[in-house]
């Protein structure tokens, strides 16, 4: 099983992708870094392709009703989703 | 050059680079708003291509780009229709480039090379998911209503009947080649290093990517036989 820490990778490589952001500006997202409503880029389809691509790299499945504002609050709220996911 | 083509529903543009090459690849480009992020990537990769003495025509399908048609009133038969009208400037044998689910579209190919190809169900999933978060309905009411009436997902409206055949839509197992970039999870003939042009919010570009799809893509042709 992935560590924490490569699932929070993960999650972090995911955002880069969809925001279009250096692997620089990624690397400084922490637990407190605001995401949906904060970043402009991170619309609803960019949040759909988010959210299967952490589906693919993460073998896990997102359920649609787990959507919402907080899931996607922070990055830290993300990423501990995603490593909630893939312990279950 | 910009050129026409006619099919049975009327003429729509294409574009085309290389122009008296040996080989003509007709492009089938990615969908709906994959197709926007990755217009540049696609014609970048043309002129590459170009430099390298391979034709390519990419064509506007039926509701898309110039075409004077709605996209709501398109059926998925009108795109297969529009790309066998197409095929007909390119010469034979018909080998395509198809990028994302473009690759839905290559089963009258007779050789083609796929850039992460995906199947109709997995595209709309992202597009019925987008519009779920922007109205705040659930996915799988979404779903059933695209099933039932003509519904905007993403910025396109879709028919019933478009909607239900893409939905069981597939890329058909033939003779075909395979690039898939580096992070992506499933099957493949090759790895290109690159970023996922098709998810980022904003219409981009990848240098990188297009040096290293378009020398793919030479190294087919040869094993085509030129």
């Amino acid at each position: 099983m992935k560590s924490p820490d490569a699932i929070a990778d993960i999650v972090r490589d995911v955002l880069r992708d969809v925001l279009s952001i250096g692997a620089k500006r990624a690397a400084a997202f922490d637990a407190d870094t605001p995401l949906f409503g904060s970043l402009p880029e991170l619309d609803s389809m960019a949040v759909a392709g988010l959210l299967t691509e952490l589906e693919d790299r993460l073998g896990i499945m997102i359920d649609d009703d787990d959507v919402d504002g907080d899931l996607l609050a922070t990055f830290g709220s993300l990423r501990d989703y995603a490593i909630r996911k893939v312990r279950n | 050059m910009i050129g026409r083509y006619r099919w049975r529903g009327g003429e729509e543009y294409f574009l085309q680079f290389g122009e008296g090459a040996p080989v003509t690849l007709l492009v089938l480009p990615a969908l709906f708003e994959e197709a926007n992020r990755m217009r540049r990537f696609t014609v970048s990769l043309m002129r590459a291509l170009a430099d390298r003495g391979i034709g390519t025509i990419l064509p506007d399908l039926p509701g898309t780009g110039e075409s004077l048609h709605e996209i709501g009133d398109v059926s998925l038969d009108d795109w297969r229709e529009a790309h066998a009208a197409v095929a007909e400037i390119t010469n034979r044998p018909l080998r395509t480039i198809a990028i994302r689910g473009g690759a839905l579209f290559d089963g009258a190919a007779d050789a083609g090379w796929r850039l992460a190809p995906e199947t109709g169900e997995r595209l709309l999933r992202d597009m019925v998911r987008a519009t779920a978060l922007s109205q705040g309905v659930a996915a799988s009411e979404l779903d059933r209503l695209a099933r039932a009436v003509p519904t905007k997902l993403a910025g396109n409206i879709i028919s019933p009947a478009f909607y239900s055949t893409l939905a069981d839509a597939s890329p058909v197992a033939g003779s075909y080649r395979t690039a898939r970039l580096e992070d992506d999870v499933a099957d493949r003939d090759a790895t290109l290093a690159g970023s996922k042009l098709w998810r980022a919010a904003e219409p981009g570009d990848d240098a990188a990517l297009v040096t290293a799809a378009s020398a793919d893509i030479v190294a087919w042709i040869e094993t085509c036989g030129g």
